[in-house]
């Protein structure tokens, strides 16, 4: 049982298994845009914004059905983007984007070696090709919002 | 390739894991093995203006990993005359050398008298050991 952990271990890694942690799967999943609950989903956010209006069958009832119908109806205040840094900088959960936007995911690109990530922007600066300026740590860097997914191995 | 550990010991070092190689009235400085590993691989160096001032056990500039950000700290003051353009552009350069190529900026000392308040490899080893 539990003191068979490290010999397991010790026996999956002479088995040629390189081990891979948090940070490694966290720049796999911001690359593909895949949301991360607690950073930019969450019980403050809802579906529509969030760009994952495709799961949620409007046409049903459920709890909260009406508020999403809503915001789907009269389209989201702000939205979940992707972005690509367009000057040397690695942006980072909480960062202020300049006109009201907040990053919730960032990190470096290990596939495009730049800084990448998501975040809620107002509306009508989150349309691919729009520039935002992030706030890295009291410095302005420019970044430029992507059609997500960020990063897509070909093939 | 990462470098193995080593702390040379014709540098000056600092507790906060930053080392100077003073040359007359000039240091070049740096972080240590210790920091570079702790970091992990090193994705982004955000360095000082050419023509700043840097101040003793003050800020200078950050180094980042993916996972982290970590403040460099200066060891010694100093005019900032030369920041290497081959970290900025491979930030990794640290960890596979972190007292040679992977060095970060160069200044002219304005008190070389705080040298003296500095580490020598032995008391820095002991930090170490701390840890």
């Amino acid at each position: 049982m539990a003191e068979d952990a490290v010999a397991l271990w010790d026996a999956v890694l002479a088995r040629g298994i390189v081990p891979c942690g948090l940070g490694a799967r966290d720049t796999l999943r911001l690359e593909v845009c895949y949301p991360l609950h607690g950073n930019d989903i969450g019980p403050d956010t809802d579906p529509i914004s969030a760009g994952l209006g495709w799961t949620c069958a409007l046409d049903k009832e459920f709890t909260g059905v009406e508020m999403l119908r809503q915001v789907k109806e009269q389209g989201p205040a702000r939205r979940l983007v992707a972005f690509v840094m367009e000057e040397r900088a690695i942006p980072r959960h909480g960062m202020p984007i300049a006109g009201g936007g907040e990053v919730t995911s960032g990190s470096h690109s290990p596939m495009l070696d730049v800084g990448i990530g998501m975040g809620y922007v107002p509306a009508a600066q989150a349309a691919p090709g729009t520039g935002l300026t992030i706030d890295v740590r009291g410095k302005p860097r420019a970044a430029r919002v992507v059609k997500k997914p960020i990063y897509k191995r070909e093939g | 390739m990462a470098a193995a550990e080593s702390y040379p010991d014709d540098l000056k070092y600092h507790r906060e894991h930053d080392w100077a190689r003073v040359e007359g009235d000039e240091a070049v400085l740096g972080v240590t093995w210790f920091a570079a590993d702790s970091l992990g691989e090193l994705v982004h160096f955000e360095p000082p203006a050419v023509g700043a001032t840097v101040t003793k056990d003050e800020s200078y500039g950050e180094v980042e990993s993916v996972k982290a950000v970590s403040d460099l700290v200066a060891p010694v003051s100093g005019e900032v005359l030369a920041v290497n353009q081959a970290v900025i552009d491979a930030p990794e350069t640290v960890n596979e050398d972190p007292y040679g190529e992977g060095w970060l900026i160069r200044i002219r000392l304005s008190d070389p008298s705080e040298v003296d308040s500095l580490l020598d490899v032995a008391a820095y080893r002991q930090v170490l050991a701390e840890q």
